[in-house]
C-alpha cells in the first residue's frame, strides 16, 4: 500500500474528480437501484429513482447485470452526445457498483489517430487492389505493412518522387503483336514496381510503360532519399536480371530514372468512383524533367535527394539540368549503372 | 417492456455505424466517421401486440491494432457479423470474431450481413466464399446501409430469434 501523505491524497481525489468526473451508482443483486452519486449530470443524467430497474433507467446496463465476482471494464462508451465514459463495474457486499469516469477527451484523441490510421489503410487496400487487378497477383502488397502518415484533408510534406520509364518501350510495341506487347509490359512493370514497395514507397500512378512511387509518405526507417535511390538501384538491377534471362536478347528493354524531393502536396481526392491519392507541386514535375533527361540504366537526382542519400553519393557525378523558362542550369547528379 | 441487447460486430469500416443509423433514424452518410469504443442506441419494434426495446452496441471495428474487447458482448442477446462485400478479409475477420463471440457469451442468435451489397462491381465475394458461407448454415443477408437493401431484413430477422431464443 501507498503511503502517500494527506496532502499528495487530496490533490490526486480533486484532480480525479475534476478531470474524470466519477459517477457511481450502487445496483441490488435484483437489478433495483439502492444508491447513487457523483457527476451524474455530466452524463445527462438527472433523473435516476430508487427501486427501479437500474437497466431500464439506464439501458447502456441492459444485460451487464448482477454481475458475478469477475470485475467488467468497458472502455469508451458513449453515454449521450460526444460525451464517452469507461465504465466499470463490480461487486461488493452491498449490490454491485456502476462507476462512470469521463473519457470524453480521451475518445477524441484516439478518434484522430484511428480515423487517419484506418482511412489511409483504406486507401492502401484499395492501391492494393488496383495492382491486383492490374497484374492478376494476388498481394503484390506484402512488403509495404506500414500505415500512410498523411493527414485526411491534404497536407504540404517533404517527400521523394522517382519516376522510371521503360526506355524504347514505343518502338517495341510498334514491331510486335499486342499480346506479346502486354506480356512485356506487365513483366517490366511488375519488376519496377516491386523495389519501391520493398522501399517502403507507394506506387501512385502507372502510366503506359512509366511509374510514379513516392517516398516518404508510409511510414519507415530511414530517408525518404534513400529509400528512393536504393530503389532505383534495385530496378536497374532487376532488369538487367530479366533482360539476362530473356531467351531473345533483342528485345531487352531498359529504364531511365529520375528523383526529386521537396514539399509538395498531397491529398486523397474524393470522387464519385471514390478515394485517390494525389501528390501535386514542382518538385513532381522535376522528378519527371530529370527522367525524361535520364538515358538507359541512368538515374539522375536533385540536389535535395544527393544531400541526403550519405555514403550513396559518392556513385553520383555532378551534372546540369536547364530548366524551361528559368536562365540558370540547376545542379544534378547522374549514375550511369554499369 | 422486454429490452434485449444486440451487438455489432466486425472489421472496420464494414459499415455498422451505418447499419445503425439507417435502422435507427433512417439516415445514411457516405462520410466514414471511425467508431472508438461503443456507441449504443435504441429502438422499439413491435411483433404484433409485442414490444420489444432493442438496445444497440455499435463496437468498434476491428483491425490489426485493435481487437474487440469480448467484454462488450456480455449479456447480448444476439448480434450481427458485418462484412463489407467489397473487402473479402473482412469476411474472415467475421469468422475469427463469430468464434471469440461464441467462446465468450455461448451461442446465441447471430445474422452476418454482407453488407455495401450496393458496390455491385466491387464485390470480393466470389463463389467460394459463398460455398464457405453455405457450408456454415449461417443466416447471411445481403444488405447495404446506404440503400436501405436488407436492412430492416436483417435487425427484424435477428429480433424475431431472440424472441424465439
Amino acid at each position: 500500500m501507498l503511503n502517500l501523505p494527506i496532502p499528495v491524497r487530496d490533490y490526486i481525489d480533486n484532480l480525479t474528480v475534476d478531470t474524470l468526473s466519477p459517477a457511481y451508482l450502487l445496483a441490488k443483486k435484483d437489478g433495483r437501484l439502492s444508491n447513487w452519486g457523483g457527476k451524474w449530470s455530466v452524463y445527462g443524467i438527472t433523473n435516476l429513482q430508487q427501486e427501479k430497474y437500474v437497466a431500464e433507467q439506464l439501458f447502456f446496463l441492459e444485460g451487464l447485470l448482477p454481475l458475478d465476482e469477475v470485475p467488467i471494464f468497458l472502455p469508451c462508451i458513449k453515454i449521450k452526445d460526444e460525451i464517452f465514459a469507461d465504465v466499470h463495474l463490480f461487486s461488493g457486499d452491498e449490490g454491485d457498483w456502476v462507476l462512470l469516469l469521463d473519457a470524453t477527451l480521451e475518445e477524441k484523441q484516439r478518434s484522430l489517430m484511428q480515423q487517419k490510421g484506418n482511412d489511409l489503410s483504406l486507401l492502401r487496400k484499395k492501391q492494393a487492389k488496383v495492382l491486383n487487378q492490374y497484374f492478376s497477383k494476388n498481394d503484390p502488397e506484402d512488403l509495404a505493412k506500414d500505415m500512410l502518415d498523411l493527414e485526411l484533408k491534404g497536407e504540404r510534406k517533404d517527400i521523394t518522387i522517382l519516376f522510371a520509364d521503360i526506355r524504347g518501350f514505343t518502338a517495341y510495341s510498334e514491331n510486335n503483336p499486342p499480346d506479346i506487347v502486354f506480356k512485356t509490359l506487365n513483366l517490366y512493370l511488375l519488376t519496377i514496381i516491386q523495389p519501391i514497395l520493398e522501399e517502403a514507397g507507394m506506387v501512385d500512378k502507372i502510366i503506359g510503360d512509366a511509374v510514379m512511387g513516392l517516398f516518404g509518405v508510409l511510414a519507415s526507417t530511414g530517408s525518404a532519399q534513400t529509400h528512393a535511390v536504393k530503389a532505383a538501384l534495385k530496378m536497374i538491377e532487376a532488369i538487367k536480371n530479366i533482360n539476362t534471362q530473356q531467351s531473345n536478347n533483342s528485345s531487352a528493354l531498359d529504364i531511365g530514372i529520375g528523383i526529386a524531393s521537396g514539399p509538395v502536396a498531397l491529398g486523397i481526392i474524393d470522387s464519385k468512383n471514390g478515394k485517390t491519392f494525389s501528390a501535386i507541386g514542382y518538385h513532381v514535375n522535376f522528378a519527371v524533367s530529370l527522367e525524361n533527361q535520364a538515358s538507359s540504366s541512368e538515374i539522375i537526382i536533385d540536389v535535395n535527394t544527393f544531400n541526403k542519400i550519405d555514403n550513396m553519393q559518392e556513385y553520383f557525378l555532378p551534372t546540369t539540368f536547364l530548366d524551361e523558362g528559368t536562365q540558370e542550369p540547376k545542379k544534378i547528379y547522374s549514375y550511369l549503372v554499369k | 417492456m422486454i429490452q434485449k441487447k444486440i451487438c455489432m460486430v466486425g472489421a472496420f469500416a464494414t459499415g455498422k455505424t451505418s447499419l445503425v443509423e439507417r435502422f435507427v433514424k433512417s439516415i445514411y452518410s457516405n462520410i466514414y466517421h471511425t467508431t472508438v469504443g461503443v456507441k449504443i442506441d435504441k429502438k422499439l419494434v413491435k411483433f404484433g401486440e409485442q414490444e420489444l426495446n432493442l438496445i444497440l452496441w455499435d463496437i468498434h471495428g476491428e483491425d490489426e491494432f485493435q481487437k474487440v474487447r469480448m467484454s462488450y458482448l456480455r449479456g447480448s442477446s444476439g448480434y450481427f457479423l458485418v462484412v463489407d462485400g467489397s473487402r473479402r478479409y473482412t469476411l474472415e475477420t467475421a469468422f475469427s470474431l463469430q468464434q471469440r463471440v461464441e467462446d465468450a457469451i455461448g451461442e446465441v442468435p447471430f445474422i452476418l450481413i454482407l453488407n455495401k451489397a450496393d458496390l455491385i462491381d466491387e464485390s470480393e465475394i466470389d463463389d467460394a466464399a459463398m460455398a464457405e458461407l453455405s457450408q456454415k448454415n449461417w443466416t447471411v443477408i445481403k444488405g447495404s446501409a446506404k440503400t436501405g437493401l436488407g436492412v430492416e431484413e436483417a435487425f427484424g430477422t435477428l429480433a424475431k430469434k431472440m424472441l424465439e431464443a
